[in-house]
């Protein structure tokens, strides 16, 4: 007989009396989210629609169609290479804190609170920078309708509306929310492909190769950034059936997606198809492009931003919520609604702060919003080089690591920190020391943080890291060992250390 | 990997064994996983079962995606997980293409009706499938395809369920009755009991006023073949009787005994 088959045949005659191992995220509603809906997470936070009508600009700007093709081509590569490092986790374990809680897999709690700071400032800063240009869109649109929006108290009624919307889909279900982006993104990529393939105008000639000096360096982090966000649907693997593949297909795919979507708009740019969305998304209706086009255009852009406000609001609760599980945050941020098994409390704090952040630009701070873009960027790019070489470290500890993953994390970590000390530098040499300042002090805020808790609540840092563990019922019975970790809490260990509370499972 | 995989090694369409090789590469490093224990490291398991690295860490993270094994708490070990179960048949007696339907012998399943009140069924599962094979002549038809479509809603469905949670399928679980069992996790939390208890229990869950109790029938591998089930009114069957559990468990255990099933024998 066979080791294995001894071992099934065991698991038989055991007795199942289970100890209560639980996995920390237990509370969420688990498994309940397939693979279509991890995927219209991922591409929602892209918001890739809208970036398919205002990439083109940059690259009409600054580049030929062959350097934009080429520059595209290797953004794509560049967040594949990203993709393929995170990948290393996904098919591990099952997170709510997405990339926070890779960090830490890799790099340990300083790492891990650093890249934590980074990622809730860039999916809150992305989240509320796509609702104020979504809102904008919103209000063009029921302008061109007959509806118009006037005032400070016309804004807030218009963007308070979008939150409440937003705050309610999201609390409403985790299923439910991904559905409802899924059709929001289709809707408004259906829309800008359509203008793009039919332009009503007809198409104008090919337009003349951009003069810009140093092109490349401008089209390839426009294109980056607008990739950014395909890391998404890490924050569901608890919420996602058999997120260890489908999660995994979901960050490795969506750059693809996304990827193919902007060379196509490229190609729809460089051969004159598109000069007349083009120039509405721009101009409006001064460009002399049809009343309707732009109306229809302002709705694509609306449905597209808004979504990946919601997206991006989404994944900042879950790593909210993970948070506060390990007690990193208060603990009724981790409060799930009885009902629809979503941290409600978490995410009407999150979509709060967007929708502040939010109507903010929209009355009076909108020429900040380049500036919380530059910031956001800057937090998206450390994450990256954090994850990237987290999953060399990673993969290193637990004695799986691989040639392919040790050359993308290197190729990842070089080009991120030099793009991450190119846009500090940038921002101080163009005299926008405040960005400059922020990034900086972003960086060292979760160091700092780190300092604090160490010293005033050292049992917090160990708590760090929480993931979906295996429980008893996933184990065979009598092939697993549960013991109490260093928080007390019963998980599946290695072999018998023969301390007293160990238990076999059953 | 979990279709092909369960297809290659289950359906066996060419007994003479022409495995694809990332079967046969699985099951090594499964029973790499049993010989080595709780805790192996992926290396481990490579070395032990002579496959390259790089291949056998993709296998390994298959093999956890599917549930066969799971990861400890560090992430660096291995465990068998619940789902090698399901091999149990292939890794043990090798007989599970061969197995046929359990058959009860009817005299031991009439002795049992003769002292209870209620409606016994003899159920039997083969695989996935799900089939009545001794009626009650005497008691309330129960429908075979309402049984088979709806495992959640029934007692030896929930059987099935609690050692095949894999079968409830990706699709939303439908309420036949308002105590229907639908919340993945309440019924999640109901397979637990029914694996701890080894009963399963519905009440007015899949017909209002029904309500039954099953028990498993193990053959010698431990394998699950089928089940007795107890049927009668919510009211007047109470599910949790434990003279009713015994009474089943001894039945079933002289059923398997004495089953034509080529796998008990």
């Amino acid at each position: 007989m066979s080791a294995l088959a001894e071992a099934i045949a065991r698991s038989f005659a055991i007795p199942e009396r289970p100890p209560p191992a639980v996995s920390p995220l237990r509370a969420l509603g688990r498994r309940r989210l397939g693979g279509l809906e991890v995927l219209a997470q991922s591409v929602g936070t892209t918001g890739c629609a809208a970036s398919m009508v205002l990439l083109p600009t940059v690259l009409l700007h600054y580049g030929t169609p062959l350097s934009s093709a080429l520059t595209l081509l290797g953004a794509v590569l560049m967040c594949y290479l990203i993709a393929v490092c995170i990948a290393q986790f996904t098919r591990r374990q099952a997170a709510a804190g997405g990339l926070y809680s890779f960090v830490f897999q890799g790099l340990g709690t300083r790492a891990a609170l650093t890249s934590g700071v980074t990622l809730l400032v860039k999916y809150l800063g992305s989240a509320s920078a796509t609702l104020y240009s979504g809102g904008q869109a919103l209000i063009l649109a029921l302008g061109a309708v007959g509806v118009e929006v006037h005032g400070v108290f016309g804004t807030l009624t218009v963007y308070l509306a979008v939150a409440a919307v937003a705050a309610a889909v999201l609390v409403r279900g985790v299923r439910f929310a991904a559905m409802v982006m899924l059709a929001v993104e289709a809707c408004s990529l259906l829309f800008i492909v359509a203008l793009m393939l039919f332009p009503g105008a007809g198409a104008g000639p090919p337009p003349t190769p951009g003069t810009a000096p140093h092109g490349v360096l401008h089209i390839a982090p426009a294109a980056i950034f607008a990739l950014a966000g395909f890391e998404s649907a890490t924050f569901f693997g608890a919420e996602a059936r058999r997120p260890l593949l489908t999660i995994t297909r979901t960050v490795l795919v969506t750059p693809l997606i996304c990827g193919g979507l902007f060379l196509f708009a490229a190609w729809a740019a460089w051969t004159g198809r598109s000069a007349t969305v083009l120039a509405a998304a721009t101009q409006g209706t001064a460009s002399g492009a049809p009343g309707s086009l732009v109306l229809a255009l302002n709705i694509g852009l609306a449905c597209s931003w808004l979504a990946s406000a919601t997206a991006s609001s989404h994944a900042a609760s879950r790593l909210v919520y993970s948070m506060a599980v390990e007690r990193l945050l208060p603990r009724y941020l981790a409060a799930v609604h009885p009902r629809f098994r979503t941290p409600h409390l978490a995410l009407v704090l999150i979509v709060a702060v967007m929708a502040a952040a939010g109507t903010a630009l929209a009355v009076g701070l909108g020429s900040s919003r380049e500036q919380l873009v530059d910031v956001v960027r800057a937090m998206v790019v450390t994450a990256y080089v954090l994850v990237a070489v987290a999953s060399v470290r990673f993969l290193r500890r637990i004695g799986e690591q691989t040639l392919g993953v040790a050359l993308a994390g290197a190729v990842v970590g070089v080009a991120g920190t030099t793009l991450l000390g190119g846009l500090v530098v940038v921002q101080w040499l163009e005299s926008d020391e405040p960005v400059a300042v922020a990034i900086v002090g972003l960086l060292a805020a979760g160091l700092w943080w780190r300092f604090v808790l160490r010293r005033r609540r050292p049992a917090t840092l160990r708590r760090v890291g929480v993931f979906d563990a295996a429980e008893p019922v996933d184990v065979l019975p009598g092939a697993g060992v549960f013991a109490r970790d260093a928080n007390g809490a019963l998980v599946l260990v290695g072999r018998p250390r023969g301390r007293p509370d160990e238990r076999r499972v059953g | 990997m979990a279709a092909r995989g369960r297809g290659d090694l289950r359906g066996g369409r060419e007994p003479g064994g022409h495995e694809p090789k990332a079967v046969q590469k699985a099951f090594l490093l499964l029973e790499a996983v049993a010989q080595l224990g709780s805790g192996a490291s992926a290396r481990e398991l490579s070395r032990l079962s002579g496959i390259p690295p790089a291949t056998a860490y993709r296998l390994l993270n298959l093999l956890v995606a599917d549930g066969f094994l799971v990861r400890t708490s560090d992430l660096s070990g291995f465990a068998l997980g619940r789902r090698t179960r399901e091999l149990a048949g292939v890794a043990g007696s090798g007989e599970a293409d061969a197995r046929g339907d359990f058959r009860p012998v009817p005299a031991i399943v009439e002795e049992l009706r003769g002292q209870v009140r209620f409606g016994i069924y003899a159920v039997s599962y083969t695989g996935d499938q799900v089939r009545l094979v001794d009626r009650d002549p005497d008691h309330e038809l129960i429908s075979e395809s309402a049984l088979v479509t709806h495992l959640h809603a029934s007692a030896a469905g929930k059987l099935l369920l609690a050692q095949h949670p894999e079968l409830a399928g990706a699709r939303p679980l439908r309420p036949l009755t308002a105590r229907t069992i639908v919340e993945p996790d309440l019924l999640a939390a109901e397979l637990t009991a029914v694996r701890e208890t080894g009963v399963a229990r519905e009440v007015d869950e899949s017909r209002l006023g029904r309500s039954a109790l099953a028990v498993p029938v193990r053959d010698r591998g431990g394998g699950l073949i089928g089940c007795l089930v107890a049927i009668g009114r919510t009211g007047r069957i109470r599910v949790d009787d434990s003279h009713l559990a015994d009474l089943l468990h001894s039945y079933a255990a002289r059923a398997a005994a004495t089953d034509h099933h080529p796998a008990s024998r």
